[in-house]
């Protein structure tokens, strides 16, 4: 259980500052958080799990887990997950972890970059980030490429929770490393996994939200959860939560023994639904209030939708998953579900 | 978070990989996996029960001189999954052995433990559960149906409605009012009452598939001995509720219809990766949910809310399986039909409107829910 780890709760304290930025009517400034990171990089959460003689706290993937939830759950804007994430790819690798705040790019948005004579040429699109951190860890065919981001044209965008998605324009531009054990594919499913972190932290903030405006807020003379209807569209969407969630626990349990592609899509798919059941649900049951931008529940549900596109929908995880369980050995889907 | 907690705990089947062995080997084996049935805990063939319980396979939780394996909870659970993933016919004893057996280890007498458990175990003896009456249903608590206490035993009176197997079980545990001024949930005791008694009559409710499955019980003056009272007078509801968390989250509550997907990769059906992606997800998450309540089981505790969220969400994917492969099936879905598949189908779509019934409809789920959310 996510909670049950003591990284969670110093997590969620050490976030708190960074949480308040941009609450009710102020538009956050995309580097709002940075006066906060040294802390947060002193404290030993930027890298959690990465080993400490590269650089990290030498913690284990839980606790990965913990501090990306915590990220999310106070909707605290910021790169700490994907810090945490590259730094952990990198370290899987056993490259050194640069200082700093990290980001990480989605394979879709380095479809538009080569690697020619060692030399970096194109356009990365959807990085995170690009403007407030030092370096990028990018999916290449030949491997992972580690780049500072210095001396780049970078032009800035935003994705629906207003966090940071730029492009970064690349020319005859050096990586820092290129490894080439480290796969494309590998950064998709750790990106997918952080994105669904993040997404189950947001549902069940959410939620929250619903369940103490539906218990408080009076209509025809009772609150609001006393309307079985209301009750039912909550319950419908935690249980669909809680399967999301446990499986999450799945993925970073398989993580620290291996292959974990079978569960991190699991978790993926159920994230997806159920942040998307659940999003929809609170904004519902909160009627106008949950619409206005001076209340939080955007803020969860906007990040969501956000998350939800990035690292590959739903629709691209299904398939996989469900072209793996046909490719099965001896075509049998129980002998998957269970190997 | 938000009250409903559960750990992951898939970890804890690994020590259960020999058995499953075992337990495939002895399925593949078995003249019962060449005919595999959707919805086949609903499937009644006592010879073979009696094949699994001449394996060991029945009570296996139960304590060796009650005719149980002293085995872990855990290991069970994989044992029932084994089964469902096969489509085996586990009907006969299912109800027995997952709510009878513990009921009776929990509150039965040193007597009665002795006289029906080793007769579970070897499915000699098969067990129905009368709870719903023609005028209870989901709000059980308001049954009418009245044991009064004599000085020959307990003579009831009343009518139960959806016993299922009631014609082809040797016992019922009933669910009886035996104080007559009582209300709701006071007042309600279980019976162990023999399905042969004289005044007991029954009544074929055939479902929707047109298989004789329910029936309507009647209790005309039916005299029960007095030692077959289970644990005590007026504490039948706290006994019923003390094994809800057993029935409802077990895997046969989102597998029902897992034999569809699973035989899927035997037939020319056209199912898009995406879709059996989508069902397979789905179904890894309430297999991690089930096998975390498995585990609080194992651990001792009565996680009855956790429960209702696997059979809420469970019948949810057996339901959606049926609709899913439906929409891709090319003839039209016969019970009857040669191709296993499409026969498949149609017991599932036959089937599948009682999976969010039994056991608990799924409005009554999704209030449990509400209630441990601090809704209501």
């Amino acid at each position: 259980m996510i909670e049950d780890n003591p990284v969670h709760a110093s997590a969620l304290r050490a976030l708190a500052p960074i949480s308040t930025i941009g609450r009710g009517n102020d538009v956050p400034a995309p580097d709002a958080w940075t006066g906060h990171w040294p802390t947060l990089e002193r404290d030993g959460f930027t890298l959690p799990a990465v080993a400490a003689e590269l650089g990290g706290t030498g913690g284990e993937p839980p606790d990965e887990l913990a501090v990306i939830h915590a990220c999310a759950a106070v909707a605290a804007r910021c790169p700490l997950p994907e810090t945490a994430v590259a730094g952990a790819l990198l370290a899987a690798a056993g490259h050194a972890v640069p200082a700093g705040p990290l980001t990480l790019v989605p394979p879709a948005g380095c479809a538009g970059l080569a690697l020619v004579d060692g030399l970096l040429e194109g356009v990365a699109t959807g990085v995170p980030w690009a403007a407030q951190v030092g370096h990028a860890l990018l999916p290449l065919s030949q491997g992972l490429a580690l780049v500072t981001l210095e001396g780049c044209v970078i032009e800035a965008g935003r994705n629906l929770a207003g966090e940071p998605r730029d492009s970064v324009r690349f020319h005859r531009h050096r990586p820092v490393a290129v490894l080439p054990d480290a796969s494309a594919d590998a950064l998709l499913l750790r990106g997918a996994l952080m994105r669904s972190v993040q997404i189950c932290a947001a549902a069940e903030q959410a939620l929250k939200l619903a369940i103490g405006y539906t218990t408080t807020r009076v209509q025809f003379g009772k609150p609001l959860a006393s309307f079985q209807a209301v009750q039912h569209q909550i319950a419908g969407a935690a249980s669909k939560l809680a399967a999301a969630r446990i499986l999450l626990d799945a993925a970073y349990d398989a993580l620290a023994s291996g292959d974990a592609g079978r569960e991190i899509a699991a978790a993926r798919i159920n994230a997806c639904l159920a942040g998307g059941e659940c999003a929809s649900v609170a904004h519902q049951v909160h009627g106008a209030m949950g619409y206005a931008w001076e209340y939080d529940l955007h803020r969860h549900t906007s990040a969501i939708q956000a998350w939800r596109a990035e690292f590959g929908p739903l629709t691209y995880w299904a398939e996989r998953l469900g072209a793996q369980a046909m490719a099965a050995p001896s075509v049998d889907l129980w002998q998957f579900i269970t190997s | 978070m938000l009250q409903i907690a559960f750990p992951h705990r898939n970890a804890d089947l690994d020590a259960f990989g020999a058995f499953r062995e075992r337990v495939r080997a002895f399925l593949d084996a078995d003249p019962a996996a060449r005919d595999p049935r959707a919805d086949c805990w609903s499937q009644f063939d006592a010879a073979f029960s009696r094949r699994l319980a001449a394996e060991g396979f029945l009570g296996l939780t139960w304590p060796k001189k009650y005719g149980g394996g002293e085995r872990s909870s855990l290991e069970r659970f994989v044992l029932l999954e084994e089964l469902l993933a096969a489509g085996a016919p586990v009907g006969a004893h299912w109800i027995s052995e997952r709510q009878v057996g513990p009921l009776l280890l929990r509150y039965g007498t040193e007597a009665q433990r002795t006289e029906f458990l080793p007769r579970i175990a070897r499915a000699e003896l098969f067990f129905c559960i009368g709870l719903s009456e023609p005028d209870s249903g989901s709000d059980l608590a308001s049954l009418r149906t009245t044991a009064v206490s004599t000085p020959e035993g307990w003579r009831v009176r009343g009518r139960k409605v959806w016993t299922s197997n009631a014609h082809r079980n040797h016992y019922m545990i009933l669910l009886c009012r035996t104080d007559p001024q009582s209300q709701r949930h006071a007042g309600l005791s279980q019976l162990i009452v023999d399905m042969a008694s004289p005044g007991l009559t029954l009544r074929p409710i055939p479902n929707m598939s047109g298989e004789h499955e329910f029936n309507e019980v009647t209790f005309d003056d039916v005299l029960v001995p007095a030692d077959r009272l289970v644990g005590t007078a007026g504490n039948g509801w706290e006994q019923v509720t003390s094994e809800l968390a057993f029935e409802r989250s077990g895997p046969e509550r989102f597998m029902s219809s897992f034999i569809l997907l699973r035989h899927l990769a035997k037939t020319a059906h056209a199912l898009p990766a995406e879709k059996l992606g989508l069902l397979t997800a789905r179904l890894l998450g309430l297999r991690a949910l089930s096998v975390s309540v498995a585990a609080m089981l194992n651990d001792g505790k009565l996680p009855n809310l956790e429960a209702a969220l696997v059979k809420e969400l469970g019948s949810r994917l057996e339901q959606d399986v049926g609709e899913v492969l439906l929409d891709g099936l090319e003839s039209a879905p016969n019970p009857g039909s040669a191709d296993t598949l499409n026969r498949l189908i149609a017991q599932t779509l036959l089937h599948a409107p009682s999976y969010s019934i039994r056991g608990g409809a799924r409005e009554i789920l999704r209030g449990i829910i509400a209630r441990g959310l601090g809704l209501r």
